[in-house]
């Protein structure tokens, strides 16, 4: 008779809340996939590191930097060539990684170091080199020209690198600094995708407790809610699609239009992969469900 | 193909789904252009050329 009790379905008292915590778990299963990608986009060195030195955005980045050579020297005179030589690939590359760490330090931290500064010496050196540029200057004027020949430079390497307004940066970071801690709100933007996972763990406990010893039923909640949230994480990135951010972005910028294009590209994929891995362990826990009681 | 208490077993991530469809739909059609018009000035006076 105990066994018959066990084997029956769940009132319909234990089904209604079960339902409700698995539409919230949904919810929580969505906070916590998207806030786990919004960080990964913002605070993360490797992946941003990775997508600025890629080859498309290299390339385009050296010449943006050879053009802005060419025009200082058609402004100062000097060989193109030999100036635009001394800014190395490798050197441009390094700088990249110094910009990445120094603006994704400040979304994982608050804190906002200062901006690095691209090394000009070797291009100065080759400017000082340069006798054909040099001869046709006045003696006082080498040095003064030469510096700022290399400031034009370090502003075109700068500028190739940063392609953001970093004075607003730094203005929005010391204005929302003087109304928030924001070492505190960037530990607290940490901790979301963590607290979205425990309010999971605390929503699911919940909806085993609700099916009481028919702990395979609850597989169809849990299930249900997991393959759910891999439904929607498929039609908010429709959606999100469907606003054109690439398009919008290479009328801004191209530059940035080929670094945003790596980067939705890894990002778009882990997400198409965590909505199928949801959809699927969902699918797999409700089939496992059925399974708990015999046929009728 | 059934659950136990006889309902299609894919009724339950739909329905669960429903709500969330109806208010993404619901915020799309809204505020979807002014969300994008924003964007686009947001990305015009953030980035550089």
């Amino acid at each position: 008779m105990k066994q018959k009790n066990e084997k029956r379905l769940p009132s319909l008292a234990a089904r209604i809340p079960a339902a409700f915590c698995a539409f919230l778990l949904t919810a929580c299963l969505l906070a916590a996939a998207f806030s786990l990608i919004g960080l990964q986009a913002m605070t993360s060195v490797d992946l941003h590191t990775g997508v600025a030195l890629s080859e498309d955005s290299m390339n385009l980045q050296m010449k943006r930097i050879r053009e802005g050579i060419q025009n200082l020297a058609e402004r100062y005179g000097f060989d193109a060539e030999n100036a635009a030589g001394a800014v190395s690939r490798e050197s441009v590359e390094d700088f990249d990684r110094e910009v990445v760490r120094w603006w994704t330090g400040f979304a994982g931290t608050g804190r906002l170091d200062s901006e690095p500064v691209y090394d000009t010496a070797p291009a100065e050196e080759a400017l000082r080199k340069d006798e054909k540029f040099i001869s046709g200057l006045e003696e006082m004027m080498v040095k003064s020209t030469v510096e700022e020949i290399s400031g034009g430079i370090r502003e075109t390497v700068r500028k190739s690198a940063v392609l953001f307004r970093d004075l607003l940066l730094e203005t929005g970071a010391r204005l929302a600094g003087t109304r928030i801690n924001l070492p505190q709100a960037a530990e607290l933007l940490q901790k979301i995708p963590l607290l979205a996972g425990v309010g999971c763990l605390v929503l699911s406990g919940c909806i085993a407790l609700l099916m009481s010893r028919r702990i395979l039923t609850a597989g169809q909640y849990l299930g249900g809610a997991m393959a759910a949230a891999g439904l929607l994480t498929i039609l908010i990135l429709l959606l999100l699609s469907a606003l054109n951010l690439r398009g919008m972005i290479a009328e801004a910028s191209q530059a940035l239009e080929a670094q945003y294009a790596g980067l939705s590209g890894i990002l778009r994929w882990e997400m198409i992969g965590g909505a199928a891995l949801m959809l699927a362990a969902g699918c797999g826990l409700m089939l496992l469900a059925r399974k708990e009681y015999p046929k009728a | 193909m059934k659950n136990n208490d006889g309902r299609h077993i894919w009724l339950t991530p739909v329905l669960l789904s429903v709500p969330f469809i109806l208010g993404l739909g619901w915020a799309a059609l809204k505020y979807g252009k002014t969300l994008q018009n924003l964007i686009h000035v947001a990305i015009k006076l953030v980035v550089t050329k």
